[in-house]
């Protein structure tokens, strides 16, 4: 029952977030100084075409009313119009977000192995040369700026030793499969395309590993923080104590436990990696989420990046709740 | 814990170094094939043609083995570009979009690189007496994409569908007709009964949104959602042009192939491409797509920024060129209001200005020299004139124009630029801010994108304001016409922000607009600019140019007048 009154408040704090995000994006976009349709229809256009602009846009229409107007066509699962691809926006996620959904699991598999595997190896051989080595590719995959990074990764492995593609999701030629989940890999093994499917995984290769020494890096500080911790309770002395090994002792006894947090680090990440790696995505021409967005930002393309933060409001206060009522199930205190 | 330590913390630096001195190793000499594919391996050889015997081409060969991979090979064109933008002639703005939709589209006219006016759908066209009736001929023969043929019931369709669509921007169209505007004579003839006079017609047509696309194909597409298939013609095609759209994936390529049943073309206008394929291929990093063009996995890269032609000049196989533009750069002011009502201080601001330096350390050389406001290559050609270059670099006269100006202590005023609108503004604000300190005028510069930056603009008395002004249509009109002509558009709604308003000047413009004598209408913009210049409106400081790097292979390679790239003249060896 107590848990039930805490899923219900979290749920309806959800139902006063979303609209707050909303509202604020909303407002910032339109009271930047400024007129869409200045932009939308260059230096030259006629006043006929600027008002049909404006009324094709709603933009004729105090500021409230375009507000409410937008939340009932939200509400109706249309996210409004983009000038720059002449498309809907709606649209224009289906096209953009399986690109993103493919570079962020590709980063997420690609480093979430390594930085467990390092995490808990650094936290038992704590403050050898080991524990030095993987705090410093935290340190380095934390304070690395991707624009130089992924750059120097393109220069070095795709310019100077042409082992890999650095641009887009395919070689320019290469077929692109037919879409059942958007995802180049996915789609070209489903097909049997096996052609696509190396080309897809190759080009996947640099975004990824740049994305996933950024992304990784919290995951693994956060394994090596809660793994030491747990290294130092009462039941793993307990089981060193009655004659387990080594290796039961850590990886069974103390990962277990300690894993939990880094469960959550990694289900976050995730949701972080889903929200379009703009930088990242915009180096290595990557037409994601994050590509899309920062197009439309550059292009004062204001109803995608409305829309945009709205559904990454939606994604990260979703991820948030369901975190939160995982622990409350895991732990009763909550 | 005894392990010896390493020093660890030199571990990052190290392998840092090693990827730097690994990626330091000297520009990319001997392009090898690309590992990833077919097409890759093929565009990186014929990119080095000579070596292409000598290398061996592992993917390349294992599916089409060729040892001349010149002859019968399709030869495709690969285009790196920033964005992809739409392929909808109705709706779409902006020049990048405008270039995608030439390659398919075509209108009744079109324009050749010097600016004239061509037959293209229509052969021939006569007005009325008063400019208010127009007659069409139509070229015969011609079919659309689809394979349905083009004709009068096709122009009207389209023609009557412009006054239908929302969003749609450049042209007059919608101010001159209704739905009762086009009839159709014939099969072949097209007549146009418009509402008011509108001698320019035949010049407005080259606006995209007047490009013929499939009646049968709009309507096949046409949902109940989207009854003028609007989002379906944001990446699909059919229109009658010389290539024909094969893949449209935003932000990620657009692909075209030869049309081999396009009518040929007019001399001088579009023709039979050259090549087999174009691909735009969208890189949005500057960097990256340096990298790609000197692996020979690019042809051409669109727009370079002026950071890169040093190094890319000196690249090896690679080629540089600028063409000239109908562009100005230009600094602007409010002339109605203090402190630049004062003519002695905008004179001060523009002897202040050493424009070869500016053009230099800015623009790298990809600049020309500008009096005046009319650039080169309109239609009605103002030609250069000395006599509109009236204030040369010269700072002693700028602080003494300013020391018999109101304001002989100096003044200090807004500095606001558009990075977005031109590369090398971020440099020229900074040069435009030391030069104007010299002689002593204090201006605080400003970064602000350009829809803040116009509607500052619109305010008034917004000090200086580092502008640039396009041709959407390579005509005097789109110059002097807006420039000198402050009424044509409510201040709301207007980027010019000088707040000239000579009535008489403003009334000259008009008539220019309206008038069909060429010598009449250069005689009107020549006098406009005149006085401009004397009473110093604008300070233009360039003409801007159009910037390609290329493969040396690459011939043919013209940007128009008309701001579009010539890719059915482009040869690639």
């Amino acid at each position: 029952m107590k848990r039930l009154t805490f899923v219900l408040r979290r749920l309806l704090l959800l139902a006063f977030v979303l609209p707050a995000v909303s509202l604020i994006t909303f407002t910032i976009s339109r009271v930047i100084p400024g007129d869409p349709v200045a932009l939308m229809a260059g230096p030259t256009a006629n006043p006929t075409t600027r008002a049909q602009l404006r009324e094709a846009w709603g933009l004729d229409q105090p500021l409230a009313v375009q507000y409410l107007i937008y939340m009932q066509r939200v509400a109706q699962g249309d996210l409004g119009q983009s000038f720059r691809s002449g498309r809907s926006v709606t649209t224009d996620f289906i096209t953009y977000i399986p690109a993103t959904v493919e570079l962020a699991t590709a980063a997420l598999l690609l480093g979430t192995p390594f930085a467990v595997l390092g995490g808990v190896t650094a936290a038992v051989r704590r403050d050898t040369a080991w524990d030095y080595l993987v705090r410093t590719v935290i340190g380095l995959g934390i304070s690395l700026p991707v624009f130089w990074f992924g750059v120097l990764l393109i220069i070095v492995f795709s310019a100077q030793l042409e082992w890999l593609p650095a641009l887009g999701r395919l070689t320019v030629d290469t077929p692109i499969p037919p879409t059942i989940t958007g995802l180049y890999t996915v789609d070209a093994l489903l097909t049997g395309n096996f052609n696509t499917l190396r080309d897809a995984l190759l080009h996947l290769v640099l975004p990824a590993f740049s994305l996933a020494i950024t992304v990784v890096a919290p995951i693994g500080r956060i394994t090596r923080t809660s793994m030491i911790s747990a290294l130092q309770q009462d039941y793993v002395r307990t089981a060193y104590a009655k004659g387990a090994p080594p290796r039961r002792a850590v990886y069974v006894h103390a990962l277990r436990n300690a894993l939990l947090p880094v469960i959550t680090s990694i289900g976050l990440a995730y949701g972080l990696l889903l929200g379009g790696a703009v930088v990242t995505e915009t180096v290595f021409s990557w037409p994601g989420l994050g590509f899309y967005v920062a197009n439309s930002i550059l292009s004062l393309d204001f109803q995608p990046v409305i829309s945009f933060t709205l559904l990454s409001a939606l994604v990260y206060v979703g991820i948030n709740t369901l975190v939160d009522i995982f622990y409350s199930v895991l732990d009763p205190r909550v | 814990m005894h392990t010896p330590r390493l020093r660890p913390q030199a571990l990052p630096g190290l392998l840092v170094c090693l990827m730097l001195i690994l990626a330091a190793c000297g520009p990319t000499t001997t392009p090898t094939p690309a590992p990833t594919s077919a097409l890759a391996t093929a565009a990186a050889t014929e990119a080095v043609n000579t070596e292409v015997a000598l290398t061996e081409a592992p993917a390349a060969t294992a599916e089409t083995p060729t040892e001349d991979p010149g002859a019968g090979e399709p030869v495709t064109l690969i285009i790196a570009r920033t964005a992809s933008r739409t392929i909808n002639p109705v709706g779409e703005s902006n020049i990048e979009g405008a270039q995608n939709i030439d390659l398919v589209y075509e209108s009744l006219v079109q324009m050749d690189g010097e600016g004239n006016i061509l037959p293209s759908l229509a052969t021939a066209w006569e007005p009325s007496e008063d400019f208010q009736t127009w007659t069409f001929h139509l070229r015969e023969g011609v079919n659309f994409h689809d394979g349905t043929p083009f004709n009068a019931e096709a122009v009207k369709y389209n023609y009557e569908r412009l006054l239908r669509v929302p969003g749609q921007s450049g042209g007059a169209w919608t101010s001159y007709a209704d739905e009762n505007t086009v009839e159709v004579v014939d099969d072949y003839t097209v007549i146009f009964h418009l509402t008011a006079p509108f001698p320019t017609l035949p010049m407005d047509m080259l606006y995209i949104r007047y490009s013929i696309v499939s009646p049968t194909w709009l309507q096949a597409n046409a949902t109940t959602a989207d009854p003028e298939a609007m989002e379906f013609s944001a990446t699909n095609a059919s229109g009658t042009g010389p290539f024909r759209l094969v893949e449209f994936v935003p932000d990620q390529r657009t692909v075209f192939e030869r049309n081999p049943d396009y009518w040929g073309g007019e001399p001088g206008g579009k023709a039979t491409p050259q090549v087999d394929q174009v691909i735009f291929q969208i890189i949005r990093d500057p960097e990256a797509a340096r990298v790609e063009l000197e692996a020979g996995r690019v042809d051409i890269v669109e727009g370079p920024p002026p950071l890169q032609f040093e190094g890319l000049r000196n690249t090896p196989g690679i080629a540089l060129i600028g063409f000239k533009v109908p562009r100005i750069a230009y600094l602007t002011m409010d002339v109605s209001q203090p402190p630049f009502d004062d003519v002695k201080l905008r004179q001060a601001v523009a002897h202040a200005i050493n424009y070869d330096e500016l053009m230099q350390a800015g623009e790298l050389g990809f600049a020309f020299p500008q009096c005046g406001m009319v650039p080169e290559g309109l239609t009605v050609i103002v030609p250069p004139d000395p006599s509109l270059c009236l204030y040369p670099y010269d700072p002693d006269m700028a602080r003494q124009l300013l020391s018999e100006s109101a304001y002989p202590n100096g003044v200090t005023i807004d500095l606001t630029y558009a990075p977005d609108r031109n590369a090398g503004f971020e440099i020229e604000a900074q040069l435009l801010q030391s030069y104007l300190s010299e002689v002593g005028i204090t201006a605080n510069v400003q970064a602000l994108d350009v829809v803040a930056q116009v509607a500052k603009m619109a305010e008034g008395a917004y000090g200086l304001s580092l502008f640039v002004w396009n041709a959407g249509i390579p005509d005097a009109d789109d110059f002097p016409g807006w420039l000198y002509d402050q009424g044509r558009l409510p201040t709301n709604e207007s980027w010019v922000g000088s707040f000239w308003n000579d009535e008489a000047v403003m009334q000259a413009m008009r008539d220019a607009r309206g008038s069909t004598d060429p010598a009449e209408r250069q005689a009107l913009y020549e006098a406009a600019n005149l006085q401009a210049m004397q009473e110093a409106i604008y300070i233009p400081l360039f003409q801007g140019s159009k910037v390609f790097a290329y493969q040396d292979n690459i011939e043919g390679l013209n940007y128009t007048v008309f701001r579009r790239l010539n890719i059915w003249d482009i040869v690639k060896n």
